[in-house]
């Protein structure tokens, strides 16, 4: 730790305040953020019947895991009872939880607080529920929200499904998370 | 000795290898680019980086107790590594508390840099990195050539004949079927494996918080499903404040691969119920860079990757080729204060053409630090001797008129003789036509 604590010869450096342009909330932009980085948004309007979309794109003998009141799932997870559940984790399908933010520059959203911190990475395909205010146009804005109280103990910034090109650099879905992410935006 | 021109010639024996690596990097660069130019406050993002960057080194001690303090009040446990031996032991002694003989691996340089694979199945261990890329390469017993990319040397056929070797699958050359037969593989271990190892990106001071970016999600697999996660760091790490993330996520993957963010940056700040999170400070030779004047800024370094990408040398020339855990640009001003002798060649892997410093996002001085390095070798006779001989004929206008005339006539005269004399750097190389006379002879006649 001395030798840490042993200052350089000259100027200390300050720590220099973050300057930015301050730029617009688009909703656009964010959607096409999302699509950039393999994944879909629908405005909850569009959303007329949930099982039917549900059924349509993922299939009807699903386990679908769902912490939201309005779009339902039909799986309830003992997390009391770990680590015996983690095949229980391992069988999810479809996982829809809150997001807290959105950005709008790389459609990035924050989660926390889940109810096992796996599940947003271990189900087959993620839904993240948004509102449309919270969404903020640079990571800036995030942390200046993110900070105004404590960090959460565990908290992610999600982009996109699971992804990686290391073979030949050819662009794979669904690495070890999730193979598609959806994010269904609402008032 | 075998340095880097040695090892350059044998990745330079298969032509189609070497354009394939080359463009395939160039390709992402100019991805960096384009996601770059749409930042409107680039440059002086890159600017306030590097300034955070250069007060935390100003201030690292206390910005490593204000951590420590933290994390240590949010419940994780910090352990204290001065070098490689010592982090190595500390994971192997949490194994032994576990009393598992497998555990998971995400990518983290940090433990490449300890050798810490080798360690462990030294003791028995099963270690599995968990990152596509590094299981590859990790089944080919090789080292990663590349530190955001690790198998950016190998080709589908190579990927596919390893994936039939290890797994006994009939032979494949698809990446969307490797891909989906790999995560059925690795989800096995994740399922099963009581402890994960991940490196960190970033550790915030004032609130014990660490950060992990990762595209597949293979760290968040590992120690989420896992009883014990063990996060390794460099001390140089450590960043002051929360909102600096917003600084440094902004840069890191635009620079890395032209994302605008990558899939997953993960903030730990305590353990879940019942678990433990360990995480380990290494130094390992950190704080004498610390002091060393002239290159203490290579501690900026966010292991983004962008200087190998963009280096005309690392591109035709491959990672392996650097024998050092970091390579490229990067690797060559950090590698050789480690060994001198060792890594004595990697200062000369250069053009010095300062592509790597025109896009640090820290704005290390990279080229620069080249320079000084090649200096400094010289100074403590690790210069290769060629180099050494070159060196003493371009220092005195008489030597080199004498030299210059020497090599000229062998050239003239057996053209065989004359690329001997220059190899490696001969070596898939042509010598032009020697010319009619020297400039200097022209210029006298003509001015």
């Amino acid at each position: 730790m001395n030798r840490l604590g042993a200052k350089k010869a000259g100027e200390i450096q300050t720590l220099p305040v973050i300057e930015f342009h301050p730029q617009e909330i688009s909703i656009k932009r964010f959607k096409k953020s999302v699509t950039d980085v393999g994944g879909l948004v629908i405005d909850s309007t569009e959303m007329l019947n949930w099982n039917e979309w549900l059924g349509k794109k993922f299939g009807t003998q699903i386990k679908v895991y769902s912490t939201s009141e309005v779009y339902p799932g039909n799986f309830i997870l003992h997390t009391e009872t770990l680590p015996k559940t983690t095949e229980q984790l391992n069988s999810i399908d479809v996982a829809i939880i809150h997001g807290k933010l959105g950005v709008v520059e790389n459609g990035a959203v924050w989660v926390e607080n889940v109810k096992h911190r796996a599940i947003p990475f271990i189900a087959e395909h993620l839904i993240l529920i948004l509102g449309k205010n919270d969404i903020v146009p640079t990571m800036h804005e995030a942390y200046e929200i993110l900070t105004k109280s404590e960090m959460p103990e565990f908290g992610v910034f999600i982009s996109g499904p699971s992804k990686t090109a290391d073979i030949e650099q050819s662009l794979v879905y669904g690495a070890q998370g999730p193979k598609s992410l959806t994010i269904i935006l609402h008032e | 000795m075998t340095g880097h021109p040695q090892k350059a010639s044998i990745f330079l024996e298969n032509e189609s290898y070497v354009d394939w690596h080359d463009e395939t990097l160039w390709w992402i660069r100019e991805k960096r680019d384009k996601a770059s130019g749409k930042v409107q406050d680039w440059e002086q993002l890159r600017e306030t980086a590097s300034k955070i960057k250069e007060h935390t080194l100003d201030n690292l001690g206390q910005y490593l107790l204000d951590f420590e303090k933290n994390a240590t009040d949010n419940g994780i446990k910090i352990h204290w590594a001065e070098d490689a031996e010592d982090h190595n032991s500390i994971v192997y002694d949490l194994l032994k508390q576990k009393k598992t003989n497998c555990v998971v691996k995400s990518k983290s340089m940090l433990t490449e840099e300890c050798g810490l694979n080798n360690y462990l199945e030294d003791q028995g261990i099963e270690v599995v990195d968990t990152d596509l890329g590094e299981r590859i390469v990790q089944w080919l017993e090789q080292t990663p050539s590349h530190i955001v990319l690790p198998a950016i040397h190998l080709k589908k056929k190579d990927i596919g004949e390893i994936f039939t070797k290890k797994l006994g699958i009939p032979f494949l050359e698809d990446a969307d079927k490797l891909t989906q037969i790999a995560r059925n593989h690795l989800r096995d271990y994740f399922l099963s494996t009581p402890v994960a190892i991940t490196g960190v990106n970033f550790a915030i001071a004032e609130s014990g918080t660490f950060v992990i970016c990762t595209n597949e999600g293979n760290a968040d697999m590992g120690v989420h499903l896992a009883d014990m996660h063990i996060a390794s760091m460099g001390i140089e790490k450590i960043i002051p404040k929360t909102e600096h993330l917003g600084v440094f996520l902004r840069l890191l993957a635009r620079s890395a691969t032209g994302q605008s963010i990558t899939s997953y940056s993960s903030h730990f700040r305590k353990p879940a119920k019942d678990k433990e999170i360990h995480l380990i400070l290494v130094d390992n030779g950190r704080s004498d860079i610390l002091h060393k004047e002239k290159f203490r800024n290579a501690l900026k370094c966010i292991r983004c990757g962008a200087c190998m990408n963009t280096c005309p040398v690392f591109r035709k020339t491959g990672g392996h080729s650097y024998q050092s855990t970091i390579p490229g640009p990067i690797g060559a001003i950090l590698s050789p204060h480690y060994n001198p002798m060792k890594y004595g060649s990697l200062p000369f892997a250069s053009t010095l053409c300062g592509s790597c410093s025109a896009i640090c996002p820290v704005k290390i001085d990279i080229d620069d630090q080249l320079y000084h390095w090649r200096q400094e070798l010289n100074r403590k006779k690790s210069t290769p001797i060629s180099i050494s001989v070159v060196a003493k004929f371009l220092s005195k206008s008489g030597w080199f008129d004498l030299g210059s005339k020497f090599f000229t006539t062998i050239h003239k005269l057996m053209p065989n003789v004359a690329e001997r004399i220059l190899k490696p750097y001969s070596h898939n190389r042509k010598l032009p036509e020697p010319p009619e006379k020297s400039f200097k002879a022209w210029y006298k006649e003509n001015s």
